[in-house]
């Protein structure tokens, strides 16, 4: 077993496609009990996180000798799901170009918005496209940080629209602009001037994730 | 074309985890300048810092892409694709021009629009050649004839500059030397037009049709930044921009204009940090920002800022400082400076193939 500090853009996906180790034999042993229960999600890890990657376990297969043997390794695979909305409104059955690792995605989005597509565990950058709209826009897979950090809020905030300024974790008067906008769109959620749990949890909610 | 960054994370295989987007990337500015920089670097310095996106074209973000240097013949064609919320025009304001079978098209031309100085003296020498030999055309929209002293500071400009004014007089009197006696002979002609002798105050736009050629339905403000933007030539931008709010100007506006920008982004931004404020698209609120440049601030030259609602009707300080109704699109709106107003959808007509100021 060996201990890994979490990097930016890494979480348990693309670490067990790394390390050709099942994601739920990670993040379920034991050594990352405290973890699991202070980041809920293994897609969502923060930098700095330590967490303990089992060692491939060794596993035996009889077979003649002097036969060919076949043997299919599993790549593992993980899906992106966006819900895509313009203004509040879902962006319905609209046509979308996504280009990760030099391969292109085609497709369309639901009824409700949503696109919906399988992508390697270890994929870090997409572009996306979307018919009606000049923007491209630029997916950084696995860097979306805990809700409970500064820049996990920061980068939530900016990807539903209220603009937050730069991810850099730091807070300043963009961010906090932008979580008030959050807050003041939301009747349920306290006005305030630093985020509290309920403002994080409305977010992540709203968020998805 | 704007790239925007998503920090997005995988998604489990249950439903509940995923990322939302919203590719509304907040209001949106573009900036049309034509001639000073000032008050437009000023204006979209404000709104970036704001978080408003600008999608002015690249090639119009330069510092002197139109001052002084004739700009590529295909680079306004750059704004026909771009279609922002707000709308920043600024630069020498055209009215419309008088040409042959043109009657009643003072205040539709097309061409009309904004233009900058050296293509307006190309324009001017194009005249030249379609004018009949004893009219005379002005680079003004003075039409005050009550106004000598204004007339002849315009008429001795025309003179000194224009290589058509400095002969210009000849046809008139072919053998006057006296400056002063040309000019006074002209002031009485443009009192009184004749059918002979033709004065016309025609400026051209500098590409023509580039604003006019299409409808822009989803641009909520435009902001015709020049002098006399919303005296002239009303119903174009009104057909071109049905649904936008068009702030302007009813008389010269200042030559630099950056302090009546300043003070109503102020008044406009005035209590509201979020980039999606309601009010930002509030037609109230906006005008009402603008016109506060005047009753709050007091800036030289703000009691001639004027706007114009989506229902076509003008609206401007009356000589007592009241925001009254001041005419129509259809009108012709002239605000002098002691706040009198001469509204007139016939204040010029056609006589012999020529637009003449009418009598009325």
């Amino acid at each position: 077993m060996s201990k890994r500090k979490i990097k930016q853009g890494e979480c348990i996906f693309s670490i067990a496609a790394e390390r050709d180790v099942p994601w739920e034999s990670i993040w379920n042993h034991p050594g990352n009990g405290e973890l699991k229960q202070k980041r809920k999600l293994p897609n969502v890890l923060f930098p700095g996180d330590i967490l303990f990657v089992p060692d491939l376990e060794i596993k035996e297969e009889g077979g003649d000798s002097e036969q060919k043997h076949t043997f299919r390794k599993k790549r593992p695979k993980t899906v992106l799901r966006l819900r895509l909305i313009y203004d509040g409104e879902p962006l319905k059955e609209t046509k979308y170009r996504l280009i990760i690792d030099g391969h292109i995605f085609r497709g369309k989005t639901d009824t409700k918005g949503k696109l919906e597509q399988v992508i390697e565990a270890t994929a870090r950058e997409g572009i996306l496209s979307v018919h009606g709209d000049s923007s491209k826009h630029k997916l950084l897979f696995g860097y979306l940080d805990p809700v409970e950090t500064t820049s996990g809020l920061q980068a939530r905030l900016n990807n539903l629209g209220f603009d937050a300024g730069k991810v850099d974790g730091d807070w300043g008067s963009l961010t906090r602009a932008g979580m008030q906008a959050f807050q003041l769109q939301k009747d349920e959620l306290e006005k305030s001037s630093k985020p509290n749990d309920q403002t994080r949890n409305l977010l992540s909610k709203e968020y998805g994730s | 074309m704007a790239t925007f960054e998503h920090r997005i994370c995988r998604s489990l295989e249950t439903d509940d985890t995923i990322n939302t987007l919203d590719f509304y990337p907040g209001p949106t500015f573009a900036v049309l300048e034509l001639l000073d920089h000032k008050d437009s670097r000023y204006f979209a310095k404000y709104l970036r810092k704001k978080r408003w996106l600008e999608i002015t074209p690249d090639s119009h973000k330069k510092e002197k892409t139109y001052y002084w240097t004739r700009p590529p013949d295909d680079q306004l064609r750059d704004f026909e694709d771009t279609v922002p919320d707000w709308f920043y025009i600024s630069g020498h304001y055209a009215r419309t021009a008088g040409r042959s079978g043109m009657e009643g098209a003072v205040n539709h031309h097309l061409p009309a629009g904004f233009f900058n100085e050296p293509f307006h003296k190309a324009e001017w020498k194009t005249e030249l050649n379609v004018s009949d030999s004893r009219s005379l055309h002005l680079q003004t929209e003075i039409l005050d004839e009550t106004d000598a002293r204004e007339f002849s500071a315009v008429m001795k400009k025309a003179w000194l500059r224009s290589p058509y004014g400095e002969n210009a007089h000849k046809k008139l009197e072919p053998d006057a030397t006296d400056k002063d006696a040309v000019i006074a002979s002209w002031l009485n002609l443009w009192q009184n037009p004749q059918d002979d002798v033709v004065l016309g105050s025609h400026t051209y736009a500098e590409v023509r049709g580039v604003l006019t050629g299409q409808h822009w339905d989803n641009v909520k403000v435009v902001m015709l930044v020049g002098c006399n933007t919303l005296t002239w030539t009303k119903t174009v931008f009104s057909d071109v921009f049905p649904n936008a709010l068009i702030l302007g100007y009813v008389n010269k506006n200042p030559a630099n204009g950056t302090p009546h920008i300043k003070a109503f982004m102020k008044n406009l931004f005035k209590g509201i940090s979020d980039p999606r404020d309601p009010r930002l698209s509030d037609h109230e609120h906006i005008a009402r920002a603008w016109m506060d440049v005047h009753r709050r601030q007091r800036l030289a030259k703000s009691n001639r800022m004027a706007y114009m609602t989506t229902d076509r009707k003008v609206f401007a300080f009356d000589e007592n400082d009241n925001v009254v109704e001041a005419g129509a699109a259809s009108d012709i709106t002239l605000r002098f400076d002691n706040g009198t107003w001469m509204f007139s959808k016939n204040a010029f007509v056609v006589k012999g193939n020529k637009m003449v100021r009418s009598d009325d």
